[in-house]
């Protein structure tokens, strides 16, 4: 029996795993979510990779260890430090990635960015004066406002909020989310904006609180464009006023927001100095950002700056359009994976079989023929020999109230000329963890899921009641399959935004 | 004999979150014993055998191999003597017993009666809506009094 914490999300819940026979099993000693109890299946996948592979157009080749080590040794020590870039995905270990960071920073490595494009990144954009608070603020609100689908993502805290509400009749549960979602029927009050104005709410809601200063805009303007019954607004600005001790706790997941920072930024302004709101951003990792964005390197491998890219940790970030065309640009890439990835259209890859970051020689063992970070940063610094110092990597961005507003203005004009594409032919896109064994495809212009357990037949997107016509929420159940939706970068920011897939 | 147990489902509670899908998922690799009704896009629910005083699928089943344990007082399969005819999903009034692809035989829930925390998907749920008790506390569970106080209509009730 081994002790754990779950590495899937923020709470890092504690679990035993306990070898019963030839597999792995959980021993429960309390709730536990979806993604929690796949840790299991996760650790004996036949799916996890188990040999180094060197990719070439399509043809692979097993590697020795030791070679490809030694091969990445070598071009470190060719290529200029500055053509070489380090990627930091956020399922790591919180050591390991400092580990990575002081090591690389030591060898005078500056390119170390962040390869996790998920939008709980955003989260770690603060304005300026907001409130936060930790979950147990929960046990004591008396007015929670939920934005975003948090039951469906972290039914753990879930569970919180459905304790306080049901103790005292008292307590205000209110939501706001693009469709009903699972929480709704859990609320006193449920607001629906059209996709695409959930932030215009936020802001009617800022204002009719008088929280924020909108001069310069046109108000009458944007309560025509939201479509919001202007009573709601006030209800809600009304019990926010009114609230002593409450909590806005927001859920964001991939692409069901145009401007997840935005959205973020503007939850946060609610919990300002003149309310008694607290601000809980719900984040899938623990995550910080660092000096350079994902989007810089991008630039750069296209220029043709950076001619080598070490990752470590999941590559699933490389399977967006985007980003994996530009791949193409680096001579050499070296990336640790869990699992078997397709990567078969680029060349010059190696592709190193990394342990889980609940495997350790102490706890679990790790996959046969995988590595702990440790052990390949061990292994190539007997080559380097480097003195490891340490070092400060973490840098939070501070907005100002007038930020958010110019901000909040560019994105209205661009809803003004996107709003009939925005409301007419739009797939919302969301993302799952990949238990459900269910797989999506493409074929003649349509997306198709396929269940492979339940039946052999696929199914088209089933298209929700709740929503308007042409839209769906679609949940990717399998992460690869993420690589059909299109992102573009924030020119601004240098952040990648995922964008929505027209549906034809 | 021991004391009868049922797994029972707080509706005020479920937030279809699938824990307890992928709970038993997880430890019968891959095949689910507990299915997920989808009630409306947003009303998921999950579902599992209810050990019937009369079950159906025991009678349908040509070869006896869905019988009562008495001491445990559940209905369990000997999936070893299953030849996979699917009458016991057929008669299931329920829907709950599934045919595993793989295998070709039905799988069927048995509370887990060798796991001494008792059933996976009970221990594993998120919000504590689906429990593992005995008839007296079923007694005292009030059903709907929780629905009503959600609800924004509750005064009027």
């Amino acid at each position: 029996m081994v002790k754990i914490n779950c590495p899937f999300c923020f709470l890092n819940c504690p679990l035993t795993i306990k070898k019963e026979k030839f597999k792995f099993a959980i021993h429960y000693e309390g709730p536990l979510c979806a993604r929690g109890n796949t840790i299991p299946i996760l650790l004996d996948s036949p799916k996890r990779l188990s040999l180094p592979l060197f990719i070439n157009n399509g043809k692979k080749e097993e590697k020795n260890f030791k070679d490809v080590l030694k091969e990445l040794v070598k071009d470190l020590k060719t290529y200029k430090k500055e053509e070489v870039a380090i990627g930091l995905d956020a399922y790591l270990k919180e050591e390991d990635k400092k580990k990575i960071y002081s090591f690389f920073k030591s060898f005078g490595i500056e390119n170390i960015f962040s390869s996790y494009l998920e939008p709980d990144i955003f989260f770690s954009f603060k304005a300026n004066g907001v409130k936060e608070g930790d979950l147990e603020k929960i046990d004591k609100a008396d007015f929670i406002l939920m934005i975003g689908d948090l039951f469906g993502s972290f039914p753990i805290v879930a569970r919180r909020i459905l304790k306080r509400k049901y103790e005292d009749k008292n307590v205000l549960l209110y939501g706001i989310d693009v469709f009903r979602n699972r929480a709704a029927g859990f609320t006193n009050q449920f607001l629906v904006p059209k996709i695409g104005t959930e932030l215009l709410v936020l802001f009617l809601i800022l204002e009719k609180a008088q929280i924020i200063k909108t001069k310069g805009f046109k108000i009458e303007e944007i309560e025509k464009l939201s479509g919001i019954n202007p009573f709601l607004i006030e209800l809600y600005s009304e019990k926010i006023l009114a609230s002593k001790n409450g909590v806005v706790i927001i859920s964001l997941e991939s692409g069901k927001s145009f401007e997840p920072i935005l959205y973020s930024l503007l939850a946060q302004l609610l919990c300002n100095k003149k309310t008694n709101l607290y601000f809980i951003g719900l984040k899938n990792f623990n995550h910080l950002p660092l000096a350079i964005s994902f989007g810089e390197i991008l630039e750069k491998i296209e220029k043709g700056e950076i001619r080598v890219l070490i990752n470590f940790g999941s590559i699933l970030s490389f399977f967006y359009p985007q980003v994996y065309e530009k791949l193409k640009n680096c001579e050499k890439i070296y990336l640790t994976s869990f699992y078997q990835m397709p990567l078969d259209t680029l060349s010059s890859i190696y592709l190193l079989p990394q342990s889980l970051p609940i495997e350790d020689k102490n706890l679990i063992p790790p996959y046969s023929g995988s590595r702990t970070i440790s052990e390949i940063l061990e292994e190539i610094n007997s080559h380097l020999k480097i003195d490891i110092q340490d070092f400060d990597y973490l840098k939070e961005k501070v907005y100002k109230e007038k930020d958010i507003l110019e901000r909040f203005n560019n994105y209205l004009s661009f809803y003004k000329e996107n709003k009939e594409r925005i409301e007419n032919n739009l797939v919302v896109v969301g993302k799952r963890e990949p238990f459900y064994f269910l797989e999506l495809f493409e074929k003649d212009n349509y997306l198709y899921l396929k269940r492979e357990r339940e039946t052999k037949i696929s199914l088209p997107i089933k298209i929700k009641e709740e929503l308007p016509e042409n839209l769906a929420i679609l949940e990717l159940e399998d992460l690869t399959s993420r690589r059909y939706f299109p992102i573009s970068l924030d020119e601004k920011e240098k952040f990648i935004i995922i964008n929505p897939l027209i549906l034809e | 004999m021991s004391e009868r147990r049922y797994l029972f489902l707080d509706l005020d509670l479920c937030i279809g979150c699938r824990s307890c899908e992928s709970a038993c998922r997880s430890y019968f690799e891959n095949e689910r014993r507990i299915t997920i009704n989808e009630i409306k896009p947003t009303v998921i629910l999950s579902h599992a055998c209810k050990h019937c005083e009369e079950p159906l699928c025991a009678a349908a089943c040509p070869f006896d191999v869905i019988k009562r344990d008495k001491e445990r007082n559940i209905i369990f399969q000997a999936s070893f003597h299953c030849v996979g005819c699917k009458s016991c999903a057929l008669a299931c009034p329920f829907g709950v017993i599934e045919n595993s692809l793989l295998n070709h035989v039905t799988q069927k829930c048995n509370l887990c009666y060798q796991n001494e925390q008792g059933p996976r998907c009970a221990n594993s749920c998120a919000t504590g809506a689906l429990r593992f008790i005995t008839e007296k506390e079923v007694e005292k569970v009030k059903v709907g009094v929780r629905y009503i106080s959600r609800s924004p209509y509750w005064r009027r009730v």
